[in-house]
């Protein structure tokens, strides 16, 4: 492989002085170092026929590990040859390459470009009438653009435009017959290298194996001749890359039922018996035994994204890859022995006339026609949500790169981010985000510092997707407010290093407190759960601290405080009369004395954070996840679930290894738009479970109301049923859990009783 | 390390009084060499032989006093823990478990002075080669303080039981009030397994499945040497109400904790309750789960 990988090397090098083999350039400064394989080209090169002003960009090679503020070594962003610098513009430019007439590919690096986190850059490059173009933000985001091109005339011309800036690090310019080759050899290494590690850094981590208790099934004929089997798993239960199907699951019809209203995901995979070159999706319109059809728009087409990913998201020098991001669909390829997991939501609409709504997903294995029968049985019920359950996301708010950003482009889309964001999670059966208002004195002056417009924006966001009475979690500014009275002095990670600040400072968060509560009552706000401090240490300082500073908020009359820590640990006893919103990772309260405690003190209530169902360390625990947001909620007492965080990038999106913690969570397309994940596929399920518990509660109230005892005590043995098959756990991750065929066989069961108390109570 | 096994076995008084039940014929392994405190790395806690051994065997006394301003300068709310990394030092405690079914020792906890702690909770690591450090947690409440328990860890959960390098325990301060003081006797540290294969824990991970689907799943935990797993495990699929069989099958067994698929689509089983079971001729080792069958959701009613 290496001998041949120098070969092409060699006539990549031959075919700058012949211009009739693979052209690689390497773009930046003209004294950066270049990457092996590449030739240098800079600003000043005459293949810049025409130009805007260009900039050069550099930035140092990395690749060692850094040091977190723990001492633990973290990785870097790494940068490589490639990388360290690149040639862009605000502006537009063209670029002509002599080479032999002929048909061209062309392969041109994008990205990772330092700087400012808030820039999104904009990349449209036209070969003829042919294009690839890439939006994407921040500093480390890298992206490879394919396209073809035809030189005449012995020319090949590029032209780029931007709608704010553009950067290439790289482009190579590979006659078709050779492309393959030359993409096996050196392009696709060099993508692999940007999407995980470096390959020496890479070696020293460990690949930790996918243990299947799956044998491998015994393919048919038809099977083996086709090369491939189409299998249906519950969506709920992962495909693994390294997973053969179970003998049940091939041939198994895709279905699913659902209320009126609801989206419901409808999945089947492939199994590929050997490679196949392309494959493409069609699905046809979902029409039902009276000529009702869905709308032509009713069907979103995804695929399961195979990511590398780290075992937590801040542990390093171990992965594994594992399915993790509903990709939208696009053509691709299927490599032998590696499933490929098709996710179809189907989305019905309150007017949805209910019926048995049947289409077909049509598949074209190179050019070989499959068709897979879809079954969509929509009910005759509507769901009603529990009124006393919230759930609700952390959030990083677009609107703050949106503030920095320093051209309109991307403003805008940081913005359009937002909206496409907060619309996603109403659509989900979301209904809040947290909040932040920083404050602190100015060191010299002892000015106050309090801004309220930005907390102003972000909830008329919400109001305006329907998340208007969420009570917020309001991160405050103790910590630089205790910075201003301690001298500089910081509390440590989680408080562990606080010292007891001055009588001063507390009183002056009583008083800064109201002034937000007024501001917040004068504007109409929600309410404002105040939380001083995330995740204080159980250590005596920091309770001690703890204790002063909720007693401060609580000085002003009617606020409440929101606390993430565990209430039933013993160091958190002191905080206990001050703590009004305890929101912790698991179910730690038992039920009955949740709701003993909540009852016997007004205000009082239990919060979780599920982040262990968040993807912060394991992305595949849906089974879990839709556990803790339907059945699990409904048996623990808690009022709401908030996980951290919607999303959690620290750099490229896409690269889960590099950087100081792994990248989770919903994902951005270069549109803005959320690309969402199975796990939040399962916060959506669990929730519309929740909402089949709820309504059925309703009913059987409603008929015991309306006389109808023994209807309703029936209905009330099948939901007494399930909550006695319910392994109630503090934390639903994959253990002591149903199988996934479970949680639908028990919503069948509600679902049935809901229609039989519906129609008695017609 | 075969003699001493044997010796080992023939002298467990386990393991002959319980020789009656076939379900519950135990080979036990102690290995008393944990309980000796030279041997053990204790970090902001202190470990002594104890003078009262627990169950009559061997037992460390582990005491970790709670403070939240001593300890590692940049964690004064630290974590006291110490752990067994002596395997090699002679005579040497065996570090290869894999035969074995259950890694177990007897435990007893004490909280003072942190009334108010309504429930702490000791780890116990366990590193093997792999590097991967599982966990198993411990939980003192107020009925448990005092009492004995015994903790039982399977072996099939660590990844690689052929090698454990170290193992121990480890508490977290922060969850406990600054001035406690807890203290743990652990002892009559042993490894123990069947002799013969049993399942010693059946569970239904399909308690409902609706007529329209094709199988149930079971999670199962066998013990047992693996010579014997050859032979399968015997099930019966029978109807809750009538008794009526509807399927007998013997199905291939591993050791550890298994998932099994047991196909039920062509037995077109209609809605109601059944019965699987192991075992289903031998009452001392059969183990029994019930589920039910829902209708299904695609067939409509006309």
């Amino acid at each position: 492989m290496k001998k041949q990988s120098l070969s092409i090397c060699l006539a990549a090098l031959g075919a700058l002085s012949l211009n009739a083999a693979p052209l690689l350039y390497d773009l930046g400064s003209s004294t950066s170092p270049v990457r092996k394989n590449f030739t240098r080209l800079d600003a000043k090169s005459k293949v810049w026929t025409q130009k805007a002003k260009l900039f050069t960009g550099t930035n140092k090679i990395i690749r060692q590990s850094g040091v977190n503020s723990n001492g633990r070594a973290v990785p870097p962003i790494y940068f490589n040859e490639l990388t360290c610098d690149h040639i862009g513009s605000k502006g537009d430019a063209e670029l002509t390459f002599a080479v032999p007439d002929g048909e061209y590919n062309i392969w041109i690096l994008t990205g990772r470009a330092g700087g400012n986190n808030a820039q999104v850059w904009d990349i449209k490059v036209w070969s003829g009438a042919r294009r690839a173009a890439m939006t994407y933000p921040g500093p480390a985001e890298i992206h490879v653009l394919e396209l073809k091109g035809t030189a005449r005339e012995g020319k090949l011309k590029l032209t780029v435009i931007t709608r704010s800036k553009w950067v290439i690090n790289a482009i190579a310019i590979v006659p078709v017959k050779e492309y393959a080759q030359v993409k096996k050899n050196i392009l696709d290494p060099e993508k692999a290298e940007l999407e995980t590690l470096p390959p020496e850094i890479l070696k020293k981590w460990k690949r930790l194996p996918y243990k299947s208790d799956i044998p491998e099934p015994k393919w048919t004929t038809q099977e083996k001749k086709q090369g491939f089997a189409i299998f249906s798993r519950n969506w709920t239960e992962p495909v693994w890359p390294e997973q053969f199907p179970r003998k049940s699951e091939i041939g198994r019809p895709v279905r699913a039922f659902t209320s009126i209203g609801e989206s419901e995901p409808l999945t089947f995979s492939i199994y590929p018996l050997k490679n196949f070159r392309q494959v493409t999706l069609q699905v046809t319109q979902f029409v039902n035994e009276k000529g009702n059809r869905l709308a032509a728009d009713a069907v979103t087409c995804r695929y399961v994204k195979y990511s590398w990913v780290r075992p937590n998201y801040n542990m390093t020098g171990s992965y594994y890859r594992a399915p993790e991001v509903l990709m939208p669909w696009s053509d691709r390829s299927l490599k032998a022995k590696e499933p490929l997991r098709i996710w179809l939501s189907v989305d019905t609409t309150s007017h949805t006339e209910p019926g048995v709504y049947r289409s077909k997903a049509l598949l074209y294995l190179d050019g070989k026609k499959v068709e897979v029968p879809l079954t969509l049985r929509v009910l005759p019920i509507h769901l009603i949500k529990n009124p006393n359950v919230t759930y609700a996301q952390y959030y990083t708010h677009p609107y703050g790169n949106a503030k920095r950003a320093t051209d309109d482009f991307s403003r805008q889309w940081w913005e359009k981010k937002a909206e496409y964001e907060h619309a996603h999670m109403r659509d989900s059966g979301q209904e809040g985000i947290t909040g932040n208002i920083w404050f602190s004195r100015d060191r010299k002056t002892g000015k106050l510092l309090l801004n309220f417009d930005s907390m102003q924006k972000q909830i008329d966001l919400m109001r305006k997707y329907g998340m208007g009475k969420f009570p917020i979690p309001c991160g405050m500014g103790t910590y630089a407010l205790y910075g201003y009275y301690m001298n500089g002095r910081t509390m440590g990670s989680h408080i562990a290093q606080v010292k007891m600040p001055p009588k001063k400072y507390f009183e002056d968060v009583t008083a800064i407190t109201q002034m937000i509560e007024n501001e917040a009552r004068r504007r109409g706000w929600p309410e404002l759960l105040y939380y001083p401090i995330d995740e204080p240490s159980g250590g005596s300082n920091a309770v001690e601290y703890m204790v002063e500073v909720l007693k401060a908020i609580k000085k002003v009359p009617g606020v409440r405080t929101y606390v993430t820590a565990d209430p039933a640990v013993g160091a958190y006893a002191p905080m206990r009369p001050y703590v009004d919103v305890w929101c912790c990772q698991p179910f730690s309260i038992p039920k009955a004395q949740a709701e003993k405690n909540m009852k016997k003190r007004p205000g009082l209530e239990y919060w979780s954070y599920p982040n262990h169902n968040s993807g912060e360390n394991d992305h595949t625990l849906s089974v879990g996840t839709r556990m803790t947001y339907g059945f699990g909620l409904w048996q623990s007492g808690y009022k709401t679930l908030i996980p951290w965080i919607y999303s959690s990038y620290t750099h490229d999106q896409w690269n889960n290894l590099d950087s100081r913690s792994a990248d989770f969570g919903v994902r951005t397309a270069p549109d803005g738009r959320p690309i969402p994940t199975p796990l939040w596929e399962a916060y959506r399920e669990g929730i519309d479970d929740g909402k089949y518990i709820f309504t059925l509660e309703t009913l059987i109230g409603r008929a015991r109301e309306r006389g109808f005892a023994k209807e309703a005590a029936a209905a009330q043995a099948d939901l007494d049923l399930i909550k006695n098959n319910i392994l109630i756990q503090p934390k639903y991750r994959d253990k002591n859990l149903w199988a996934a065929d479970t949680f639908d066989a028990y919503r069948w069961l509600m679902a049935e009783n809901i229609m039989k108390l519906d129609e008695l109570l017609k | 390390m075969k003699k001493e096994l044997l010796t080992v076995l023939l002298g467990t008084a386990a393991c002959l009084n319980l020789s009656a039940a076939p379900a519950e014929k135990t080979e036990v392994l102690p290995m008393d060499g944990f309980a000796v405190p030279a041997r053990w790395s204790p970090a902001e806690s202190s470990v002594t032989l104890a003078k009262e051994k627990i169950n009559g065997r061997p037992t460390v006394k582990w005491v970790a006093p709670i403070d939240h301003f001593a300890g590692e300068k940049k964690y004064p709310v630290g974590w006291p823990r110490m752990y067994y990394t002596s395997f090699n030092r002679k005579p040497a405690v065996l570090n290869n478990w894999k035969d074995w079914d259950f890694f177990e020792f007897d435990v007893r906890m004490k909280l003072e002075n942190d009334p108010k702690n309504t429930l702490c909770t000791v780890s116990v690591i366990l590193t093997n080669a792999d590097g991967t450090p599982p966990r198993y947690y411990v939980s003192l409440t107020k009925q448990h303080d005092g009492k004995i328990r015994t903790v039982r860890i399977p072996i099939d959960r660590l990844s690689n039981p052929a090698k454990i390098t170290s193992w121990g325990f480890s508490i977290s301060e922060s969850g406990y009030k600054h001035g406690g003081k807890l203290t743990v006797w652990a002892g009559n540290f042993r490894l123990t397994r069947s002799t013969e294969c049993v399942v010693e824990d059946i569970k239904l991970l399909t308690p409902a499945i609706t007529a329209a689907d094709q199988a149930i799943r079971v999670a199962m935990r066998i013990s047992g040497p693996a010579g014997d797993m050859a032979r399968g495990v015997p099930f019966e699929l029978s109807c809750a109400r009538s008794g009526k069989v509807i399927r007998r099958e013997t199905l291939p067994a591993q050791r550890g904790i298994r998932e099994l698929e047991i196909e039920t689509g062509e037995l077109s089983l209609a809605p109601g309750n059944y019965t699987l079971t192991a075992f289903p001729d031998n009452k001392l080792k059969a183990k029994s789960v019930t589920f039910r069958v829902m209708t299904s959701p695609y067939k409509v009613k006309k």
